[in-house]
C-alpha cells in the first residue's frame, strides 16, 4: 500500500481518493463547535473559493461534508468549523494535533467573486450560516478595494454561544464594513438588538442597482429575507444564496443533496435566487 | 459491421466453451422469478423471460462495492481499489440496455468514475430483442427502448432455429466470430429479419397516453396534483421500486473496519431515495420528509429530472417497479392519470 500525493488533479481514477492533511490547530468554540485548521500533507493550498466545501475522512468511521470556513487569501490553511452531531464529528474531536485526515475537494460551486467585486456586497448570515460565510467575509475584507459597500446583518439565537467572538468584535470596528447583529434570545447582559435577522434589514438603505445580497442560514431565514431584498427592487438573478443539503459523494452521483433535478454538490451549494424559485425542495 | 446468422445451436454450444473459461452470466429461472446468474452450461438459461427481478447493472453498480482500502499500521495509507471481472452478460433485453447505455452516459462519459468504468471495460453486451410483449406491465413501446440502436456488443434477434446477429463493437465482433458456423446475412435473413420487426410492431401496442418526450412538461405541471397524496398514502417506502429499477443508481458510502482494528476499507451501497433517512441532513433535518414527497421524487426522477439533465430515458419501461411493487403503484397507471385527470389541489 502506497500514499497517493497528487492534490488537485480532477482526472483521478476513484473519485473517492482523498488527499492527506493534518489538523494543525484546534480551536474548541463552544459546547458543541470546534474549528479545525487543517494543511494538506504536500503543503499545497487547497485552491478553493469561498462558498465551495470538502468532503473530510475520518478512516473506519466514515467521510461527511463540511463548507470551508477560511478564505483562500489566507495562505496553505484551511478551516473548518465543525459541530459535533455525527460519527465523523465526533471521532474528529477525539484526534488531536499532527492527525491526519482525507480530504477531498474543493467541491462544488462558491460564492459568485466576479458578480460581487465592483458593487456593494450585503452579507446576510443566520446562525450556523456564519461558518461558511466567514470564508467570504475574510476574503472581502483582505481585498477590500476590490469591493463597493460591505455590509454585514448577522442574526445568533444566543449571543453567548456565538461563535468567532473575537474575530466578529474585529470586523465590527472596522470602518469599512458595516456590521449589525441580533439576537433571537436577550440576555440581561446584551444590550444589542433583539429580533430575527430581518429586524435589521428594515432600518436598512439598499441601492438595487449595485447590492449583491448573498444569505446563509435556515430555510425559515430565507424564506423572510428573498421577500425584503425582492422587495427592495433587486434582481432575482443577483440574489445569492446557499444551501445545506446531504452530500455523500459530492460528485453529482449518490442522489442524496439533490433537490428536484439539481444537484447541490455540483450545480451549487451557492445558487442564485433565480435559479432555486420554481424548485419546490429548495424550500424557499 | 457485417450482420451476421448463427443457429442456435452452434451459439448455445459457444456459450458452453465460454462458460468454462470466463463468468457468463445470463437470465436463469428459479420458481416463478428469473434472475440474472452466472451460468455452468447454456442448458441453465431460461428461454423465455420477462425482464429478470434485478436488472443487469449489478454487474456494474453491484450492491456493496469496496472504492477505498485503508490501513494505518504504521503511517495512514489509502489505495482505490477497482475491480474488472471479465463478464458476458447474455440475453439482455433492449430495455436493459437502455438503461445501461444511460449509466455509461454517466458514469463513465460525464462523472469518469474509475470503479464503474473498470468493470464496464470487461463487460461484453449481448443482447436479445424483444419479438412479443413480456406482460401488463412493461411498457418500452411508449419509451421508445424496445429497439436498441446502440449498447450492444451484439445484437441477437430469433429467426426460429437462427439468430439475425448485429454487431455493435470490435468485441462483439470477436464473440460473433468465435461461434462455429457463422455467416454473413444476405438478402433472404435481412427480409426474415424484416419479417420478424414487422410483426413485432403490431404486437406491441403504446400504453401511455403521452410520449416519453412529453412527460417532463406534464410532470412539471402535476407538482401540485393530488395523486401524489393517493400515491404518498398508498406507498409503503420499502425501496422495492428503486432496488429493481435499471436507472436507479442512487448510493450510500460507509466505512468498515477490519478485525485487526488496523485497517478497513470505504464502500458504497444501494440506497434508496423511498427511504425517509436518504435527504437527512447532520443536524437530522430531512428535506423530503413527507412520503408523497418522495413518491413524486421518483416519478421526476424517472420522467422528467435524468431525461432534461442527459438528455436520455431516465425510465426504459421495464415495468420492474410495478412488477415489484407490494400495493401496486403501476407507472402506466400514474403517468396516464396525470395526464387524463390533472387534480388540482
Amino acid at each position: 500500500m502506497s500514499t497517493h500525493t497528487t492534490t488537485h488533479s480532477r482526472l483521478k481514477p476513484s473519485p473517492f481518493l482523498p488527499d492527506m492533511a493534518e489538523i494543525v490547530r484546534k480551536d474548541r468554540l463552544n459546547a458543541t463547535e470546534t474549528l479545525y485548521q487543517l494543511r494538506l500533507s504536500d503543503s499545497s493550498e487547497l485552491g478553493h473559493s469561498p462558498g465551495q466545501f470538502v468532503e473530510v475522512s475520518v478512516f473506519g468511521i466514515g467521510e461527511a461534508p463540511f463548507s470551508i470556513s477560511s478564505s483562500p487569501t489566507r495562505g496553505d490553511t484551511f478551516d473548518l468549523c465543525i459541530r459535533r452531531v455525527g460519527d465523523v464529528t465526533t471521532a474528529m474531536e477525539r484526534l488531536g494535533l499532527g492527525a491526519k485526515l482525507g480530504v477531498r475537494g474543493p467541491l462544488g460551486r462558491g460564492f459568485p467573486m466576479e458578480t460581487m467585486r465592483g458593487r456593494n456586497v450585503l452579507i446576510i448570515a443566520g446562525g450556523l450560516g456564519i461558518v461558511p460565510l466567514r470564508s467570504l467575509i475574510v476574503n472581502l475584507i483582505d481585498e477590500r478595494a476590490d469591493f463597493g459597500d460591505v455590509t454585514i446583518l448577522y442574526g445568533c439565537k444566543n449571543p453567548a454561544d456565538m461563535l468567532f467572538k473575537e474575530e466578529i468584535a474585529q470586523w465590527a470596528a472596522r470602518d469599512d464594513v458595516d456590521f449589525r447583529i441580533t439576537a433571537d434570545i436577550a440576555e440581561p447582559s446584551w444590550t444589542g438588538n433583539v429580533g430575527p435577522v430581518t429586524t435589521l434589514f428594515r432600518r436598512l438603505t439598499v441601492d438595487p442597482k449595485t447590492t449583491v445580497p448573498v444569505m446563509v442560514g435556515p430555510p425559515v431565514m430565507f424564506k423572510h429575507v428573498v421577500k425584503q431584498v425582492l422587495a427592495a427592487g433587486i434582481p432575482e438573478d443577483r440574489i445569492i444564496l446557499s444551501l445545506e443539503r446531504r452530500m455523500k459523494c459530492g460528485i453529482g452521483e449518490c442522489g442524496h443533496c439533490q433537490i428536484n433535478g439539481v444537484y447541490v454538490c455540483q450545480d451549487g451549494p451557492v445558487f442564485t435566487y433565480a435559479e432555486l424559485k420554481r424548485l419546490e425542495e429548495a424550500m424557499l | 459491421m457485417i450482420d451476421r446468422v448463427v443457429t442456435k445451436a452452434d451459439l448455445l454450444e459457444s456459450i458452453d466453451r465460454l462458460a468454462a473459461e470466463t463468468m457468463v452470466a445470463a437470465p436463469v429461472a428459479d420458481g416463478n422469478q428469473l434472475r440474472f446468474e452466472h451460468i455452468r452450461s447454456a442448458d441453465d438459461i431460461a428461454a423465455h423471460y420477462v425482464p429478470t427481478a434485478l436488472p443487469p447493472s449489478k454487474y456494474l453498480l453491484p450492491t456493496r462495492e469496496t472504492l477505498l482500502h485503508f490501513d494505518w499500521h504504521e503511517d495512514i495509507s489509502v489505495t482505490p481499489h477497482f475491480e474488472s471481472p471479465e463478464t458476458i452478460a447474455f440475453g439482455v433485453r433492449p430495455c436493459d440496455l437502455h438503461a445501461l447505455a444511460l449509466l455509461d452516459r454517466i458514469f463513465v462519459d460525464d462523472k469518469e468514475d474509475g470503479h464503474y468504468q473498470a468493470r464496464r471495460g470487461d463487460l461484453l453486451l449481448v443482447g436479445v430483442e424483444c419479438l412479443t410483449p413480456c406482460d401488463e406491465h412493461c411498457f418500452c413501446e411508449s419509451m421508445k427502448t424496445l429497439e436498441a440502436e446502440t449498447g450492444y456488443d451484439v445484437l441477437l434477434t430469433d429467426l426460429g432455429d437462427s439468430y439475425y446477429v448485429r454487431v455493435g463493437t470490435a468485441k462483439g465482433k470477436e464473440f460473433v466470430l468465435g461461434v462455429s458456423g457463422a455467416r454473413e446475412a444476405v438478402y433472404e435473413d435481412r427480409t426474415s429479419l424484416r419479417r420478424a420487426h414487422t410483426s413485432r410492431a403490431a404486437a406491441f401496442t403504446p400504453k401511455l397516453d403521452v410520449t416519453y418526450e412529453q412527460l417532463p412538461a406534464l410532470l412539471a405541471d402535476s407538482s401540485d396534483s393530488l395523486l401524489w397524496d393517493v400515491l404518498g398514502e398508498k406507498c409503503l417506502s420499502c425501496g422495492a421500486c428503486t432496488n429493481v429499477c435499471p436507472t436507479c443508481y442512487c448510493f450510500d458510502v460507509k466505512d468498515d473496519v477490519n478485525l485487526d482494528l488496523q485497517s478497513g476499507e470505504r464502500y458504497r451501497t444501494w440506497d434508496s431515495c423511498q427511504l425517509h433517512e436518504f435527504a437527512m441532513v447532520g443536524t437530522g433535518e430531512s428535506f423530503r420528509q413527507p412520503r408523497h414527497m418522495r413518491v413524486k421524487h421518483r416519478f421526476n426522477r424517472k420522467g422528467r429530472y435524468i431525461l432534461e439533465r442527459y438528455q436520455m430515458q431516465g425510465c426504459v419501461g421495464c415495468g420492474r417497479c410495478g412488477r415489484s411493487c407490494l400495493v401496486s403503484i403501476e407507472p402506466i397507471e400514474v403517468f396516464n392519470q396525470l395526464k387524463g385527470h390533472p387534480v388540482e389541489r
